[in-house]
């Protein structure tokens, strides 16, 4: 399955960017895949059907286990301009991982 | 040590304390609509004297309680402490110094100028400082820390990253005492509340609610002291802050320039727009509550009362559906708001109050139900809220009940314009 990227406008500038996979994926050997680069965010949202990662430099990863969606949201830190950039190198992060399952 | 909790509810009211003190949940774009439309009201000066002076009233009591608390009986322990909470609570960073009759404070990622900076910051120069909250806050943490009168201090706000300085900068200074307010606390707030009421979807909306009240418990601001969720940043924030400021600017206006009351009540309601537009519509569409509620909203009735589990969550009150009719009629009652022990506590004198939030959001609730698609990925930027709010289909909104003019309850009512 191709999967593609796409932003989210919000409120926030480039802030929000979207991916889908299937229902069906395996979501704990992909969070295993993920662990090479982003961390699990302990203690929150673990009643909910929702895995939450970030990473060193604060940007967020959130799968909706129930739907297969998948959100990045790219810290405020990083300019505007650079934040289209920086997601997409999350994106291909996350195929990567995505293709080892 | 206080066996006093850190956050509770009254649960059949959905409003929420933290150290004792009323709390809710606002996003980036209620706060900086609303202390704009202080600002315009007032002018920079007077402004600045309501906001941080309000901020630091409530700082006071909630820094206090929390110290109590943590166990801070030290100084420097209970500065500790209020710069602890006051990132907890998605402010951002403050370093606060006293030194006898005069101190400093630093902020960075303080929430109004981080986000007035990212939200207008390309496009618009400001030419003020924005950060009151902190001010007054930074005010209230002295003065608990060192056992100093109560609103003795105050604090100017000399560099601001909203005016493009690299950090926030205060200077702190002893000033006369300003007399105490009554208080607006857990106790004094279950005091003047009638009994609970229920509505349409009480179950779903209580459910829903619930798992929302659940998940917040356990957001907290981030290594600088922000809470990014929902694509809003989210602080909690004293109830009394918003009551306050929004109670005295209209009493200023009344006192020194009464043909602009109407004006600032209009923005007022305003901010129950932006309030819902923003924070309401960001939580729907957002993978936290396709997680906690399932998929995204497919009916205008799914979308009035999920919102009204979000407000309860939020803490903005128990908000319960009496009727809705598509495309024409929505009546929300509610026997507490954020505002009304306030306004009972403090003024209950004075019946001619309105309640201009609830009064917006109800209005901004039909827009959102009827006007967004929650199927198709909405887009909640600028644009789209501009053109939902000059759409043609428009509502009017009337305040039925209230508290203030002896009734059990808060109620609106919303039709066709």
């Amino acid at each position: 399955m191709a999967l593609s990227l796409a932003l989210e406008r919000g409120c926030l500038a480039f802030h929000l960017w979207r991916t889908d996979v299937p229902k069906t994926t395996d979501f704990d050997r992909l969070a295993e895949h993920l662990s090479a680069h982003f961390l699990p965010v302990n203690g929150q949202k673990q009643h909910l059907p929702l895995r939450v990662f970030r990473d060193a430099q604060g940007n967020q990863l959130l799968i909706v286990l129930t739907t297969g969606r998948v959100q990045f949201r790219i810290s405020t830190d990083i300019p505007k301009t650079a934040r289209e950039a920086r997601a997409r190198a999350l994106f291909d992060l996350f195929v990567q991982a995505y293709q080892l399952i | 040590m206080s066996d006093m909790p850190l956050r509770r509810w009254i649960p059949e009211q959905d409003l929420l304390f933290l150290a004792n003190q009323p709390v809710i949940y606002h996003c980036h774009h209620f706060n900086l609509f609303l202390d704009q439309s202080i600002d315009d009201a007032l002018g920079h000066d007077v402004a600045w004297a309501v906001k941080s002076r309000a901020s630091r009233e409530m700082a006071t009591h909630l820094i206090r309680g929390f110290c109590q608390i943590q166990g801070a009986e030290t100084p420097a322990e209970r500065l500790q402490a209020a710069q602890m909470l006051f990132g907890a609570m998605g402010h951002g960073t403050l370093s606060v110094l006293w030194d006898d009759q005069q101190g400093e404070a630093k902020g960075e990622y303080l929430h109004y100028g981080y986000a007035w900076k990212e939200k207008y910051g390309a496009r618009i120069k400001r030419r003020t400082p924005v950060d009151a909250f902190a001010a007054g806050f930074a005010a209230a943490a002295v003065t608990v820390a060192f056992d100093m009168p109560d609103f003795s201090v105050v604090a100017d706000e000399e560099d601001c990253v909203a005016l493009r300085a690299k950090h926030c900068q205060f200077q702190l200074e002893t000033h006369s005492p300003e007399a105490a307010r009554p208080d607006v606390d857990f106790e004094t707030s279950a005091n003047v509340l009638g009994p609970s009421i229920t509505g349409l979807y009480e179950q779903e909306i209580s459910e829903h609610a619930q798992a929302l009240k659940d998940f917040t418990s356990q957001v907290s601001g981030d290594e600088r002291g922000l809470v990014e969720a929902f694509g809003v940043f989210v602080t909690m924030t004293p109830a009394g802050y918003y009551n306050r400021i929004s109670f005295d600017a209209l009493m200023h206006l009344r006192d020194e320039a009464p043909e602009f009351v109407p004006i600032l009540s209009a923005l007022l309601q305003e901010s129950g727009h932006v309030c819902v537009f923003n924070t309401f519509g960001g939580i729907l569409s957002s993978p936290e509550w396709e997680a906690l509620a399932g998929a995204p909203p497919s009916s205008s009735e799914e979308v009035i009362w999920q919102s009204l589990a979000i407000a309860r969550a939020l803490g903005f009150g128990r908000w319960t559906l009496k009727e809705f009719v598509p495309n024409q009629r929505l009546v929300l009652s509610t026997p507490a708001t954020y505002e009304i022990p306030y306004f009972l506590n403090r003024h209950a004198d004075i019946t001619s109050l309105t309640f201009d939030f609830f009064q917006g959001a109800a209005i901004s609730l039909m827009k959102l139900a009827h006007l967004v698609d929650f199927q198709q990925s909405p887009q909640f930027t600028d644009e789209f809220y501009q053109s939902m709010f000059k759409n043609e289909h428009s509502w009017r909104c009337e305040e039925t009940h209230s508290p203030l003019r002896g009734d059990d309850r808060l109620e609106v009512v919303v039709t066709v314009e």
